[in-house]
């Protein structure tokens, strides 16, 4: 009765953890944060770098 | 005041053995069929006045019984005399396969057995009601209400017997003997001939049958588990099982709810062109957009014509009013051909990425693709789209094995428990769901 009732508890906690999860759109992705001027990235967008930016002739791909 | 303490308590008189001349004094005289002798194990004719030898030195070892002859006991509240003792021994695969009985009596109320293997006793009374049974040793059978399964079969042979016996004990005599199992109880029918009987037993901890018999040396651990041994760990598990489905039919109203109360809104929807020939010189930037609502999730798709190509995206989604940016990326790899197995694809045309808890606000959506210098057309359309509050299906998949995996450590005890009681089996497959056999 005692490993039904801890069991129980634990359910509803993960289920409250999911519902704040959700309305909250929460997720595993958050982006890296930076702090830009929107106005010049605006004007000029390919000068802006982001972390994921790797420089000369790309890598990526198959 | 027990009825064996009664004045009406029968005439006791004593005989002497007619093989080895020891001293024998019945106890059950005028029920008692059979008697056999203690000393020399010579099995006698009860109802005989000259108690002839029906089968002479049966048994030359002793054994002591657990539980002496002559002791009284109590069971279910009535008073009983034990007054015999038999080992019955099968041979499986060899292998010989003993447990002990002991016959009870009461003048008023008749028999009782008792059965002990490793420790397991079993409080058995005889069954009156007949039971049908369509293919005997390989189905179920119903009795007083219960489902019995087959547990196992095998012919049965008394190897020892010392006292007395309400039916013609022959000692090596064999009989089929099939067990059939609702735990705590064990229904078994034994036939000899054209003869069937069936008894009904009932599990009975060592500790109480100590009680019982006032002999605390019964109260000792058993080994293994018994056919009708009670699952301890099915209340246990079946409480938390309980509780599993009723989270699970939670869980899925919580899905059913998210998906109905999420507004799932597109905010943006555009397409550009990557080409080839300007590698650094095809970011653009769509928006402003507006997000409202609470802060909530954003979910960035893309789509790409990609064909034995790819499309790598560097994302900044751009708060307008803090220029706060959150940079991510996703990729759209697409390759197919044919080989000596057949045509083959791998990679897909879309990809997305799922944003966590973006505050409401104006922002704008950088998008700087690249692709291979080289190697492919010369431009490649993309399309992006951007959604608002968009159910997270992986939360509910990961809540799902979070409430899932303690469910199964709990069952696990229970589910072991009944694999051991069912390996002792001829019934094959019989573990499948009988930790459930104890509902009653």
């Amino acid at each position: 009765m005692i490993r039904t009732a801890i069991y129980a508890v634990y359910g509803v906690a993960v289920l409250a953890l999911l519902g704040a999860a959700q309305y909250t759109g929460w997720s595993f992705t958050r982006g890296e944060a930076a702090r830009v001027d929107p106005q010049s990235v605006r004007a000029n967008p390919g000068a802006y770098r982001s972390p994921y930016f790797l420089p000369g002739r790309t890598l990526r791909g198959k | 005041m027990s009825t064996l303490d009664t004045p009406r308590r029968p005439v006791v008189r004593t005989f002497s053995c007619p093989s080895c001349g020891s001293s024998i004094t019945p106890i059950a005289e005028g029920w008692a069929v059979t008697i056999a002798c203690s000393t020399c194990g010579a099995v006698l004719d009860a109802l005989d006045p000259n108690h002839r030898v029906l089968q002479e030195h049966a048994t030359r070892s002793y054994l002591s019984p657990a539980i002496p002859l002559g002791t009284r006991g109590t069971i279910e509240g009535v008073a009983y005399a034990v007054i015999g003792f038999q080992r019955v021994t099968i041979t499986v695969e060899g292998t010989d396969y003993s447990w002990f009985e002991y016959t009870c009596f009461n003048p008023y109320h008749g028999f009782r057995w008792l059965s002990e293997y490793e420790g397991h006793w079993n409080v058995i009374e005889k069954v009156r009601t007949p039971i049908e049974v369509s293919r005997l040793g390989t189905t179920n059978v119903e009795h007083d209400g219960r489902s019995f399964r087959h547990f196992q079969s095998a012919n049965a042979r008394t190897t020892y017997a010392m006292g007395e016996f309400p039916w013609e004990l022959r000692v090596g005599d064999p009989v089929m003997v099939r067990d059939y199992v609702a735990p705590p109880f064990i229904l078994s029918s034994e036939g000899y001939g054209t003869e069937r009987t069936w008894s009904l037993g009932r599990y009975t901890e060592p500790a109480e049958m100590a009680a019982m018999f006032k002999v605390p040396a019964l109260n000792r651990a058993p080994r293994g588990v018994f056919a009708n041994q009670p699952n301890p760990h099915t209340a246990s598990a079946r409480g938390v099982r309980r509780v599993w489905a009723g989270l699970m039919v939670a869980l899925a109203a919580m899905l059913v709810a998210t998906w109905m109360l999420s507004s799932r809104r597109t905010v943006l929807e555009e397409s550009a062109t990557f080409t080839r020939a300007q590698a650094d010189a095809n970011a653009v930037v769509f928006g402003p957009f507006e997000l409202d609502g609470r802060t909530s999730n954003v979910r960035v798709s893309v789509n790409a014509d990609v064909d034995n190509d790819w499309l790598w995206y560097g994302f900044s989604l751009i708060d307008e009013a803090t220029g706060v940016a959150r940079d991510f990326s996703a990729q759209t790899s697409y390759y197919s051909g044919r080989d000596s197995d057949g045509s083959w694809s791998e990679g897909s045309r879309n990809d997305r990425v799922t944003l966590g808890q973006v505050p409401a606000g104006r922002y704008l959506l950088r998008v700087a693709p690249e692709g291979d210098p080289v190697v492919g057309q010369p431009t490649l359309t993309y399309r992006v789209q951007v959604r608002r509050d968009v159910p997270s299906l992986v939360l509910f998949v990961l809540a799902s094995f979070a409430l899932t995996t303690p469910m199964l450590f709990a069952w696990w005890p229970s589910l072991g428990f009944e694999t051991r009681r069912w390996a002792e089996s001829d019934t094959s497959g019989g573990s499948s769901s009988s930790d459930e056999d104890d509902d009653d």
